[in-house]
């Protein structure tokens, strides 16, 4: 490998450095991703989350309300928590589609499903720990369609 | 825009010729905790660990002795070193540390540049600078971003480490200290605000000290000062976060912004505590909690 080579590399490294740092930043604050991973250098800068949840929700052709899935079946446990540990440090830049998918072998039944999930958070300006939960709709909602 | 990017590696010079002595000896003590750190996280696991890293362990202490023992080959035990580390943090990914990003990229420049050719030494040397620089200023950008440190947020949600505690105690009344080590961090608990003065101003030092050792660090007048800053920051953070490899492998990046050999002094005293750590995995000197 030639000198001009290594140096074009070495180019390319520091501006990764310098620009990697700032769209990770980005993603914190709209995807929710973890500050502590990816390389962005954002360790101890916000408090790991101690608790991560998830609820699932499913309606049947009819209509009406959503019903809470209860007994998941340990395949559905087990894909769940695959997901949960995705979900944790990448927020919304994660979607649970093979759970989903899983969920529809399981309960052909559903026309539509949601899948809920809680994770514990502190906010910043009162320093008290909530839950943030987050939603995804399979189909996708309608932006006008009710909760 | 390369010219741009040349001036600013430029910023990361040293005044005069640098020598390769330098950044071998840095090499080496990067290479010894690495071998260290892969098998201080192999006796922790036990039997526990899985086929996959008991190859990649395997692997990583052929490269590490091998680029200890023969200089020649040094580059090629880095380009593997390089591929080890890509192979764990796809592995773990996403909950790979940035540690394990940052040691990646120190082995892909020490892969690509040979110290004993002058252009690529000091590209070499702008690059770890630069690194350097780099961690430091974004980890002060991104706590003042998320607001956490302002009023001692995440110091005092800290406190549930138990590491944390010895060093933080000193800061804050032992009224406020009890309040808030009491706290499992359960939904609803609260407020992990702090009104002690001297916390409060521990807090927002972190991060000005971040980004502020980062710029001394840079300019040249000022680097000797940075490194005193930057050490005492670092001893500081390991006293309470107990990441001790990460923190070897920053110091020694850290310790290039001096001028001549400093690293030949380092060997000896680094040796020595990874010697340490070694023998605190396999239970052999008094217990000692590190990550």
């Amino acid at each position: 490998m030639t000198y001009r080579v290594k140096r074009a590399c070495v180019r390319l490294l520091l501006l990764v450095l310098l620009l990697w740092p700032p769209v990770h930043a980005g993603l914190v604050s709209f995807y929710d991703l973890s500050a502590w991973k990816l390389s962005g250098w954002g360790m101890y800068s916000q408090p790991r989350p101690k608790d991560v949840g998830m609820e699932v929700y499913g309606r049947t052709a009819g209509g009406g309300d959503y019903d809470q899935l209860t007994n998941a079946s340990p395949a559905l446990q087990t894909e769940a928590n695959a997901f949960l540990a995705q979900h944790q440090w990448l927020g919304r830049l994660t979607r649970p589609d093979a759970f989903a998918a899983a969920i529809r072998h399981e309960r052909p039944d559903w026309e539509a499903l949601r899948i809920v999930t809680f994770r514990s958070h502190m906010e910043p300006d009162t320093g008290m720990i909530v839950l943030r939960r987050t939603e995804f709709d399979y189909p996708p909602r309608a932006p006008e369609e009710p909760r | 825009m390369a010219g741009w990017i040349d001036r600013a590696l430029a910023l990361a010079d040293d005044d005069g010729p640098v020598r390769a002595a330098k950044l071998t000896t840095f090499q080496v003590v990067f290479l010894l905790v690495l071998g260290t750190e892969y098998w201080a996280r192999a006796i922790r696991h036990g039997s526990d660990i899985s086929a996959a890293y008991a190859v990649d362990l395997a692997a990583a202490t052929v490269f590490c002795v091998g680029g200890l023992a023969l200089a020649r080959w040094r580059r090629v035990a880095f380009a593997g070193l390089a591929l080890s580390h890509l192979f764990l943090v796809w592995r773990e990914f996403p909950v790979t540390g940035n540690h394990a990003y940052f040691e990646m990229l120190l082995c892909v420049v020490c892969a690509l540049l040979d110290p004993h050719e002058r252009r690529e030494r000091r590209l070499l040397l702008q690059s770890v600078r630069w690194m350097v620089v780099s961690i430091l200023f974004y980890s002060g950008v991104h706590k003042v971003l998320y607001g956490y440190y302002f009023r001692g947020q995440y110091l005092a949600y800290a406190l549930w480490m138990e590491t944390f505690r010895p060093v933080l105690r000193l800061l804050l009344p032992s009224a406020e200290y009890e309040r808030l080590v009491a706290y499992s961090r359960d939904v609803g608990q609260g407020p992990f605000l702090v009104d002690a003065p001297l916390f409060v101003a521990t807090s927002n030092g972190v991060y000005v000290a971040e980004m502020g050792l980062a710029l001394l660090l840079l300019w040249r007048p000022t680097r000797i000062a940075g490194v005193l800053g930057a050490v005492t920051m670092l001893l500081a953070i390991e006293a309470a976060a107990r990441e001790f490899f990460f923190g070897l492998v920053f110091a020694n990046a850290i310790a290039l912004f001096l001028p001549g050999e400093p690293h030949r002094r380092l060997l000896e005293p680094v040796a020595f505590i990874l010697a340490y750590l070694l023998l605190v995995r396999l239970g052999l000197v008094p217990e000692v909690i590190f990550h």
